[in-house]
């Protein structure tokens, strides 16, 4: 990913840009639309970076199952954070 | 939906193996939805990690999961107040078992300090024995002493009133001695007076 495509990533027309703070907000309360479920695939896969194996263990579920979990989270979170735009992502991926 | 062969997914989250990324990359050379798709999932990632941070793992403690609940030492450890409160209760337990315990040494110490180092083994009927023949000679002693000090002021009542009946008898026996003394004076002024002019010389 590149920060070119951050950067066009947004409603379409001009808007304005978030500030650091509208951020937080949105994904704060992105999170908190998701299920538990959805929300502990999240967290282990994109913070703290945990393989699907990992997280099956950790979880006591298959690996089918987190799968599930994290793509539809991830289905959702698109959708609320489709109006999201972020600025600097360079050095966090 | 994904023309991929295989879960973009899954290639962005870096859980293919080698050959199937290899084919994935191929196809989203030639596919522009797959690249769109790619696109917006690196996005998500990207507003999500940007408030990583801001210490995720407190942003997200509504978590329900096991893994990040403390251990119950961790629990114990990081509740302050209630510790304290256990604490208190803890010297509180002690304070009281020790003064059910403290009277039989204290008593001990008091009735023979000479065997203070054995003091543990008195036995508490004996020490309570000795306790009880110590306050009867204590009150005998004091009761023989107030006995004492009230017949003495008995008896001083008693000669003070003794000498005041004295002093009193004494003024009345004076009283009658003079009377009697006086009476005797004028009888025989009577008779003197009643018999000179018979010429009899008393």
């Amino acid at each position: 990913m590149d920060d070119a495509q951050i950067e066009t990533w947004s409603e379409p027309g001009p808007s304005r840009r978030m500030l650091p703070i509208e951020v937080s907000l949105a994904v704060e309360r992105a999170l908190q639309s998701l299920s538990s479920d959805q929300r502990e695939a999240v967290v282990l896969k994109v913070y703290q970076g945990f393989k699907f194996e990992e997280m099956a263990e950790i979880l006591g579920c298959p690996v089918s199952t987190v799968k599930s979990r994290l793509y539809t989270a991830l289905d959702l979170l698109k959708g609320t954070l489709s109006s999201v735009q972020v600025r600097d992502t360079r050095g966090l991926q | 939906m994904s023309c991929s062969p295989f879960d973009l997914k899954d290639f962005f989250f870096d859980e293919l193996a080698p050959a199937e990324r290899q084919l994935v990359e191929n196809h989203m050379a030639a596919c522009s939805d797959c690249r769109q798709e790619l696109s917006t999932l690196a996005l998500t990632r990207s507003a999500l990690l940007s408030v990583a941070d801001e210490e995720p793992s407190r942003r997200i403690a509504f978590v329900s999961d096991k893994v990040f609940e403390p251990r119950w030492w961790q629990r114990v450890w990081r509740s302050g107040p209630q510790m304290a409160f256990a604490s208190c209760c803890l010297l509180a337990a002690a304070i009281v078992f020790h003064a059910m315990q403290a009277p039989v040494v204290t008593t001990a110490n008091q009735l023979a300090p000479a065997n203070a180092g054995t003091v543990a083994t008195v036995d508490n009927a004996a020490v309570q024995a000795e306790v009880s023949k110590q306050v009867a000679a204590a009150v005998k002693l004091a009761v023989a002493e107030a006995e004492d000090r009230q017949a003495a002021r008995l008896l001083g009542a008693v000669n003070i009133r003794i000498n005041e009946l004295e002093r009193g008898r004494s003024s009345e026996l004076l009283a009658i001695k003079d009377y009697l003394e006086r009476l005797h004076k004028e009888r025989l002024m009577v008779r003197r007076t009643a018999f000179e002019p018979l010429g009899v010389s008393q």
